[in-house]
């Protein structure tokens, strides 16, 4: 089962799940996320099977923080053992799985990803921004994020590939993927002001665990809003945007 | 052969911008006692490279060096016209390009803790800068947050009951910690022996042939450290005959 997980949030007073069955890979979530997107588009593009708790990280269930002491997604729970941090867990997944290996195995090649990956933070900083009311604020935001396209630029151009891991998207295109996904949703001039990242945008839209993990524009929008009103101090987060599938146990007291 | 942490003087702003490495020749940015350029050196001793080193003025910088790291720290790479930063970055690439025994865990399950590890350690990083850039008196709250990231590596190296992080020898990620745990040893013997584990690792690691190669005396680190909190800072300063 391939996705974002479309399952309900669950949070504070909520009844703790019961754990997976042997062998079974279960992520824990939340729809939206980008770090979450990254392990999921590694999910995907491994074909593993795996189940999806998503996780109210307002109003966290009291029993998460026995999965992971940050109280942070993604979290992996296999056989009782749990796994956290999105690189992390991506590397797992990718090492452990059969199939298409998705890290770079030259060693410059890598050492040159991991740089890349490193100042792709700075497109990362743009959601701070994005969301305020304050033109120059946004403005800010949008020069930040214009550093890490730049970067990523001069990357493609030098490597005269269609993806940072070659002719195929890899792990470090997915690691970097859901952040420019959305700075192609909330910033949409940006991306065409760069010839080989606008290239590189469409080519990824075409990726089968790209297409698969991602929601439309408009929901992504909904979401967002939602997410502003929070920021502007309204109590309430909606994370059940969209399709919400129920689990098959009781969650509610 | 260069081992160690090299005996190069530090280069500054009035400094020339040294020629390039000979084809095939890896060179390394760092600085004598910068804990990330110690990493990358461990590294590089326990893996046999041979390589050059070329020392940094960190307080005044070489204009030149910009050019190499728009950062402007160390460590880095140079080799063959490619420039590869980040202690950790540079690490692991020496482990994967050159042959002798792998230094990275391979299990996926034993490595994904090691990255945990790795992370939490960032606290121990974080708890060290702040304390000793501090008098004693202002110390406490690095302190405080530095023992939060070593009860982390004691709590690691109690669940897995192994000699080192990394399993029966050394290996990356032990690199990767020590050079702090040895300037924590150097500054504040206490912080190590209150955790058990932990300094009886230290002690195995002191015999390790690695860590020995690069290790710094203990009067330098504190040294060095009183003479970063005074901003008087001598790279390029000889061993002083103290009680370590």
């Amino acid at each position: 089962m391939a996705g974002m997980g479309n399952e309900r949030h669950l949070e504070t007073g909520s009844i703790e799940p019961p754990p997976p069955g042997k062998d079974v890979v279960r992520v824990y979530g939340m729809k939206f996320c980008p770090y979450v997107q990254r392990l999921k588009l590694v999910l995907a593009a491994k074909g593993v099977k795996h189940e999806t708790i998503n996780i109210n990280l307002v109003r966290k269930p009291e029993w998460y923080f026995t999965k992971n002491p940050k109280g942070l997604v993604p979290t992996l729970e296999i056989n009782g053992i749990y796994i956290y941090e999105s690189d992390i867990t991506s590397a797992y997944i990718d090492a452990v799985y059969p199939g298409r290996k998705l890290m770079t195995e030259d060693p410059l090649k890598k050492a040159k990803e991991q740089m890349l990956l490193g100042d792709h933070a700075k497109t990362i900083a743009f959601y701070k921004y994005a969301c305020s009311s304050d033109p120059e604020v946004r403005k800010q935001g949008s020069e930040t994020a214009k550093l890490g396209l730049g970067a990523l630029e001069k990357f493609l151009k030098q490597a005269k590939t269609a993806f940072v891991c070659g002719d195929q998207p890899g792990f470090t295109d997915y690691m970097m993927w859901p952040h420019i996904e959305r700075l192609g949703v909330f910033l949409p001039d940006l991306i065409p002001t760069f010839e080989l990242v606008k290239k590189y945008f469409d080519d990824m839209g075409l990726d089968s665990a790209v297409k698969a993990c991602r929601f439309s524009n408009e929901l992504l929008i909904e979401f967002f809003n939602f997410e502003e009103s929070f920021r502007a101090g309204e109590k309430r987060r909606l994370y059940d945007c969209g399709e919400v599938v129920e689990y098959s146990f009781p969650t509610a007291k | 052969m260069v081992t160690g942490l090299g005996e190069a003087k530090h280069l500054a702003k009035d400094s020339e911008l040294p020629d390039p490495p000979k084809q095939d020749v890896l060179r390394v940015y760092g600085m004598k006692f910068s804990p990330f350029t110690h990493r990358l050196k461990l590294v590089l001793a326990a893996k046999g490279v041979e390589h050059e080193t070329v020392n940094i003025n960190l307080v005044s910088k070489p204009s030149w060096y910009l050019s190499k790291n728009h950062r402007g720290e160390v460590p880095v790479i140079e080799i063959n016209g490619n420039i590869i930063r980040d202690s950790i970055v540079t690490s692991q690439y020496v482990d994967d390009a050159y042959t002798g025994d792998k230094l990275t865990t391979t299990d996926p399950m034993k490595k994904a803790k090691e990255s945990v590890l790795l992370l939490d350690n960032e606290k121990t990083i974080r708890g060290f800068i702040e304390a000793a850039y501090h008098t004693p008196d202002k110390q406490a709250r690095g302190l405080m947050i530095m023992k939060e990231g070593l009860e982390k590596i004691d709590d690691f190296l109690k669940s897995t009951g192994s000699y080192f992080i990394c399993g029966d020898k050394p290996g990356l990620t032990d690199y990767m910690i020590w050079p702090h745990l040895e300037r924590i040893r150097a500054l504040w013997p206490i912080c190590i022996t209150q955790f058990l584990f932990v300094e009886a690792y230290s002690r195995r690691m002191l015999r390790d042939s690695v860590v020995k190669q690069c290790q710094l005396p203990n009067s330098m680190h504190r040294k060095f450290a009183a003479d970063c909190r005074k901003k008087k800072v001598n790279y390029d300063m000889v061993e002083e005959i103290e009680e370590s």
